[in-house]
């Protein structure tokens, strides 16, 4: 479970390619393997990329998105578990 | 999330005809000291009734299977969509040169003919980010690079990545390769850093011995890898009289200001101060008169290298390609020198070698 503070970082090594203005890539550049990320991935990177926490995450999905905040959780969730099997967020980090 | 996996490029049978080379822009957005192209301006942009005259006037006698762009930076050509567009309409196939800086913003002009693409040419000179960050002299650009490289990979678009092997990379050959192999681009082409005074001024150059040092490896990475491997433009060469592409007329160069030249490397070569290379000027000229010139120069070098030949052997700079004619067009006269200097050849009489230590 996420913690609403907690903060995921992008792996130093990859590099963000918006394909169109939906979809994205990321390559990663010490294992050489791409990932497209859909529309809501794409959203959701772009803002780990500006270090929102996790319910900044959520309330951005919520602003963007006709999800309720009972779906946008379980999404989210899903999404940053196969972020951490592939190893494409850094360890989490808490705000002080 | 879509993890994909890096497929190979098949080949695909093209038709045959010559390639013509257009450099669209001598302006480039970076400044890198290894640059074979004169840095500073005045700036001219090909006019694209050029490039019409010039595919109007050749189809007329022989087919152009393919259209390369190059520069400078030819994406920063302000219409370089339309030159793109303009060649699709000949049924020619298009590929180009780029630093990858500005490339999405590149893709989305001319991606509506990406069909027509043979492939894109994405210049990177380290297969680690500060090698190629330093050399380029642009932080940041080894990523941006690699966002081209992504951006090609997603609409199936073929990449050869271009490597100027330098004193500074030339460790990096093998690492190249297998970058470029699990990016899954299809070629990879390598060629030698020219020298150029400001190149060797920085020490890049590296010297007959270590070129050659330098094209063994690439041959051992060729018989290792599947991917297609070059070692593009200069090399060496046991041939006397061996010929370029641009010898053999399989090749046309039409620099910035609209001429045919002889050589794609020489044109508008850094510190060149003679226009020696220069066949004719298109604006004027027909293409078919400039091709009669072409002809001739190349009758000619041939008859002076013959007549060379029997007076005395090739000097070390004279079994290069490139640099061979680099001396013959007296491109940068005092380069001569140097390239025959001690501290540049590899080979060095040794009393030639103990006169220059005293």
């Amino acid at each position: 479970m996420l913690a609403p503070e907690t903060v995921l970082h992008p792996h130093p090594s990859l590099v963000f390619t918006r394909l169109d203005d939906t979809e994205s890539v990321l390559l990663h550049l010490d294992t050489k393997r791409y990932y497209t990320l859909n529309e809501t991935g794409t959203r959701i990177w772009e803002l780990l990329q500006q270090g929102r926490s996790a319910q900044a995450i959520i309330q951005g999905l919520l602003d963007n998105y006709a999800v309720t905040d009972e779906e946008a959780m379980p999404l989210l969730l899903a999404f940053v578990d196969e972020l951490q099997q592939e190893g494409l967020v850094q360890p989490t980090a808490h705000r002080g | 999330m879509d993890r994909r996996t890096i497929p190979r490029e098949p080949g695909t049978p093209t038709p045959s005809g010559v390639k013509l080379i257009f450099e669209l822009t001598n302006r480039c957005n970076f400044s890198c000291v290894h640059c074979i192209r004169e840095e500073d301006g005045p700036y001219h942009d090909l006019p694209v009734a050029i490039v019409n005259k010039v595919l109007t006037e050749m189809q007329a006698y022989q087919p152009v299977r393919l259209v390369a762009f190059t520069g400078g930076e030819p994406t920063l050509h302000p219409q370089f969509a339309d030159v793109v567009e303009l060649v699709t309409t000949y049924g020619s196939r298009v590929t180009f040169v780029t630093n990858g800086w500005n490339f999405p913003q590149t893709f989305a002009k001319i991606q509506g003919w990406k069909s027509a693409l043979e492939s894109i040419s994405l210049s990177l000179d380290g297969a680690s980010e500060v090698t190629h960050d330093t050399l380029r002299r642009q932080p940041g650009s080894f990523r941006r690079l690699m966002q081209a490289v992504s951006l090609c990979h997603m609409h199936g678009v073929p990449v050869q990545l271009n490597m100027v092997v330098t004193r500074a990379n030339r460790d990096e050959l093998e690492a190249m390769a297998i970058l470029a192999g699990r990016l899954g681009c299809a070629a990879l082409g390598y060629g030698h850093c020219q020298p150029t005074p400001d190149a060797l001024a920085a020490n890049l150059v590296l010297n007959g011995r270590e070129r050659r040092e330098v094209e063994m490896e690439i041959a051992a990475l060729q018989q290792l890898l599947t991917m297609p491997i070059v070692l593009a433009g200069d090399h060496s060469t046991a041939s006397r009289f061996a010929q370029c592409p641009q010898l053999q007329m399989q090749e046309f160069n039409i620099d910035y200001r609209g001429n045919l030249t002889a050589c794609c490397t020489l044109s508008n070569y850094r510190g060149g101060t003679s226009d020696t290379d220069v066949l004719a000027d298109l604006h004027s000229v027909s293409f078919v008169e400039a091709h009669r010139r072409l002809i001739a120069k190349i009758a000619q070098l041939n008859l002076e290298k013959l007549e060379r030949l029997v007076s005395c052997a090739p000097t070390e700079a004279e079994q290069f390609l490139c640099t061979h004619c680099l001396v013959h067009y007296q491109k940068v006269p005092q380069l001569v020198q140097i390239l025959e200097s001690p501290s540049h050849r590899s080979v060095v009489p040794i009393e030639e070698a103990s006169h220059a230590r005293a």
